[in-house]
């Protein structure tokens, strides 16, 4: 028997969100009045389309059922999370070739009828009609499909939801050592129209109806799928406005993944650093949604896009949120030194040796004069050649397969860092020195953020071989003012800084507990409330306390 | 776009233009570690200059005697004989990171504003190196290879940094000594070094800042012992944690005082034209060490020896101030700031003749001595 839910409670609305009236934004609210389904058809899949109409995912299948006279049905599922090949040979091929008496009801409400004759044609071993918009809007987020008979108030929940195999990629640039290590697969959608597999990813994440999907297509020839997925409740419209617009004016022959994308998408398309962060961590990806962002995910790519971004983002590691937070904060500040350190050490080297030695502590002083006696090369060129040599190597190791890179490794090692110093051309301290920054930039989270820096170290080079420390603060100058100057659709790049935010540096320059981030950056989102406020764990009562 | 441009066409030509000026590579440079400045019999400067080798200090066991090089040249004035030294065959001198300037007797006692221009001029130099009056040539002095891998001059610094173990002497740096040349009202302070003959026939010679020697302004006027050394440290505020010996009242023990903390306020007084100086002392220590001089042991009374303590620290000052104000007449505690800071208007009239007034000056001392506690331990050794 079919146990029909009358539930005609008001389940969980998405609430109209007192704090955010003032606001210009708008938050699609959606029509308290509809909490039931009609007996009209089309008027039951519009009422669905006004909670998800703008997803490109939603997908509603029309069937005519055998009866005397026709009936018309439609079954209503989200492509990405649903098993169309369940759907198809469970409810799709019964309903259309059986041949049925009348689905019209007796009487008004005695629609047991229909869901008795329904349970017996369709082969679903889950069929339950439900009354309820929400929670029929819930069904429909699970993966579920929805069947609407005409003349019929209810919705049948279908139990086709897609089984998640185990079949993404392990996370490969991004590692963790605690944490999940799924990472987004090849296609978002291979061939077959629907297997979604990174939609699928993301949709199980977040279940919610303002979690949006939408899809333009880019490329004359490649015509390639490309989707922005949001929260439409959190993320500011003038954000997801821009992106539109910025998406539609590609016009290219073909587009060769997300990166080439993030090209012709950037606020500064000319700037050292990126202003677009990329990932391949669907859990980052959620939480960046869920902090207000868009996320772009094109065909044939691994790599999500997520805008806006902001320098803070580049030195969060994905792991961050798995790990004590007081060694995560730990983490944070490394970086952030390791950032000054990679673009300042060599030219403060370089600084120091030739023109400030009076700053140098005497015995560091001696120390490097000995050990530098008969280098041929001024400090400069010394210093260039050993980073140079680094990049060279770092380069030959990546693109190199992964037992060749360990023979690089060695050459790096003894040819460079030993047999140099024994032949008398570069001094030890060198060596030192661009070890040091070598770790350090290899520690860094973000592989293209931390590339911008090294950069940006040969500029310093330069600038400090002329100028000596005045050069220094001249690149600094010229670095921090190029920083400051980026915006990221509409964010200023160095936000946490500047405008200083102290409640944005919690989750930025630190990692607070979890329960101390209650707010999201006000930058991206127009509902910055994103937790209670007294999640603090303490005990219930006085007993518990002893 | 044109102003652009320009711009920085003329920014590109500002930072090119200099052409790496004062550039100089580290290992070119000649390390000038400690400086000596004596005069010559027909009246030249000389200037005797210690550069550190630092190929051999990298090394790993160097020769005590080839981490440095001595270089002397002699000329009109001291920059002129520096610059003389150029004339030999070394290194590029560079003295920014001078630890030591060791000054003969003989020029010191002549004045050192004599000499303190080349210091005030040269931008390189910092002024926190020492200074350290020499009876013997200071290339002798410098040419004291020791054991501990430092070169002369650093091995100096090193005793210098270290004086608040005996604090029974005091090392003034370059600032103090241009201050000194500035200031007529400021006499200068700073510490005698002295070649000791070697300890052991296969030891070397060792050096030792052995005197204070006070200055009449700039001039080299004479030198305080160790017991006036303790005493000038205490009034000055320098002391810091040194041993004061004393033995008790009825001579049975020898009690050590180790000084933990020690204030000395100084109160002028300018009473019917006779200046007065309260000189309030307050010293806390504790019993390092404990010599009975006959072989019986009794319950330390904690009270009287701070009784004893307070007539020994009183006995020191007193004696201290008896030999600046009867012996060289001169105000080397430079108690004149106090007075100044008190009395500007009549400090006006007697800043020419203030050595005088200072000695005639009636000084009036306070000691408030603590012993905190025993550092004797009883149980060590035992089980």
């Amino acid at each position: 028997m079919i146990i029909i839910k009358k539930n005609r409670n008001k389940l969980k609305k998405p609430q109209k969100l007192s704090n955010i009236e003032d606001r210009k934004e708008e938050v699609r609210i959606f029509d308290d009045n509809m909490t039931q389904f009609t007996h009209q058809l089309q008027a039951n899949i519009n009422i669905i389309n006004e909670y998800l109409g703008e997803n490109v995912d939603l997908a509603c299948r029309y069937i005519d059922i055998n009866t005397i006279p026709i009936t018309r049905a439609a079954i209503i599922f989200i492509r990405s999370i649903a098993d169309t090949q369940k759907l198809e040979a469970t409810v799709i091929e019964p309903l259309a070739h059986n041949i049925l008496q009348s689905l019209k009801k007796d009487s008004y409400d005695d629609y047991s009828k229909t869901a008795d004759a329904v349970k017996d044609l369709v082969t679903n071993s889950e069929v339950e009609g439900i009354f309820d918009v929400n929670t029929s809007i819930d069904a429909l987020l699970k993966g579920n499909g929805i069947l609407f008979i005409d003349d019929n108030p209810i919705a049948f929940k279908i139990g086709i939801v897609k089984e998640s195999e185990k079949k993404y990629a392990d996370a490969k640039t991004e590692r963790v050592i605690m944490g999940p290590q799924e990472a987004f697969v090849e296609d978002i959608e291979a061939f077959v129209e629907d297997i979604n597999e990174n939609t699928f990813m993301l949709r199980k994440k977040i279940n919610s109806p303002h979690f949006i999907v939408k899809e333009i297509i880019i490329g004359r020839h490649s015509k390639t799928k490309v989707r922005i997925a949001y929260l439409d409740n959190l993320v500011k419209s003038s954000i997801v406005d821009e992106v539109f617009f910025r998406l539609e004016k590609i016009d290219v022959d073909g587009i060769m993944g997300s990166s080439s994308v993030s090209e012709y998408i950037s606020d500064s398309p000319a700037s050292l650093f990126p202003t677009i962060f990329s990932t391949e961590r669907p859990d980052r990806i959620q939480a960046m949604l869920l902090e207000g962002r868009v996320a772009i995910i094109s065909d044939g790519s691994p790599i999500a896009l997520v805008v806006p971004c902001v320098a803070g983002d580049f030195f969060s590691t994905p792991e961050d949120y798995y790990l004590n937070f007081y060694f995560t904060s730990f983490n944070r500040l490394l970086g952030y030194i390791g950032a000054i350190f990679v673009m300042f050490a060599p030219s403060i080297y370089i600084a120091f040796t030739t023109y400030h030695q009076e700053l140098l502590p005497t015995s560091l002083a001696l120390t490097i004069s000995g050990t530098r006696l008969g280098v041929p090369y001024p400090a400069f060129l010394e210093a260039l050649l050993m980073e140079i040599s680094f990049e060279a190597l770092r380069e030959a190791g990546t693109r190199l397969p992964i037992h060749a890179g360990q023979a690089v490794s060695i050459v790096g090692a003894l040819i460079i860092g030993q047999s140099a110093v024994e032949a008398g051309l570069v001094s030890p301290t060198v060596i030192i020195v661009v070890a040091f920054t070598a770790i350090f930039s290899l520690a860094m989270p973000f592989n293209n953020f931390s590339m911008a820096l090294r950069l940006t170290r040969f500029l310093n080079m330069t600038l400090a071989a002329i100028l000596g420390i005045y050069g220094i603060m001249t690149g600094a100058l010229i670095i921090l003012l190029t920083l400051l100057s980026l915006r990221a659709f509409g964010t200023p790049f160095m936000l946490p800084f500047s405008p200083l935010n102290l409640q944005d540096l919690k989750d930025w320059v630190l990692r607070f507990p979890q329960w101390a981030i209650t707010k999201r950056s006000s930058y991206f989102s127009i509902n910055p409330q994103k937790k209670a406020d007294n999640l603090k764990p303490t005990p219930s009562d006085e007993g518990m306390k002893k | 776009m044109k102003k652009k441009l320009i711009l920085l066409t003329m920014l590109f030509i500002v930072v090119f233009t200099t052409s790496c000026w004062s550039r100089r590579e580290i290992e070119d440079l000649g390390f000038v570690m400690g400086l000596g400045v004596s005069k010559t019999e027909d009246g030249f400067y000389r200037v005797v200059a210690q550069l550190a080798n630092p190929n051999y200090i990298v090394a790993e066991s160097p020769e005590p005697t080839s981490i440095y090089t001595i270089m002397k040249a002699e000329g009109l004035t001291v920059f002129d004989a520096l610059r003389n030294l150029s004339k030999i065959g070394k290194r590029r001198l560079y003295i920014a990171h001078l630890s030591t300037i060791v000054i003969h007797e003989d020029v010191a006692k002549e004045g050192l504003r004599k000499i303190m221009s080349l210091f005030v001029q040269d931008m390189e130099l910092r002024l926190a190196s020492n200074i350290l009056i020499s009876r013997v040539p200071p290339e002798e002095i410098f040419d004291t290879p020791n054991r501990i891998a430092a070169t002369p001059a650093v091995a100096l610094e090193i005793i210098a940094d270290n004086y608040g173990a005996n604090s029974k002497i005091y090392v003034s740096d370059l600032l103090k000594a241009v201050d000194a040349a500035s200031n007529p009202s400021m006499n200068y302070v700073t510490a005698l070094v002295e070649k000791l003959s070697p300890p052991t026939k296969n030891e070397f010679p060792q050096l030792i800042l052995s005197k204070i020697a006070v200055f009449k302004n700039d001039k080299l006027a004479g030198y305080l012992d160790h017991e006036d050394g303790q005493a000038y440290n205490l009034i000055t505020n320098n002391f810091q944690i040194g041993l004061i010996v004393f033995e008790t009242k009825d001579g049975s023990d020898k009690i050590v005082i180790e000084v933990l903390n020690s204030e000395a306020k100084i109160t002028p007084k300018f009473i019917n034209n006779q200046v007065h100086f309260d000189v309030k002392l307050e010293v806390e220590g504790s019993i390092a060490e404990r010599m009975p001089l006959h072989l019986k042991y009794y319950q330390i009374d904690f009270n009287e020896i701070q009784e004893q303590f307070d007539i020994v620290l009183k006995d020191k000052l007193k004696r201290a101030f008896f030999i600046a104000q009867q012996h060289y007449k001169i105000d080397y505690f430079n108690f004149y700031k106090y007075f100044y800071r008190e009395y500007p208007k009549e400090f006006k009239d007697m800043m020419d003749n203030w050595n005088n007034v200072f000695s005639n000056a009636k000084i009036n001392i306070e000691i408030n001595s603590k012993i905190e506690h025993t550092a004797l331990n009883k149980n060590r050794g035992r089980i």
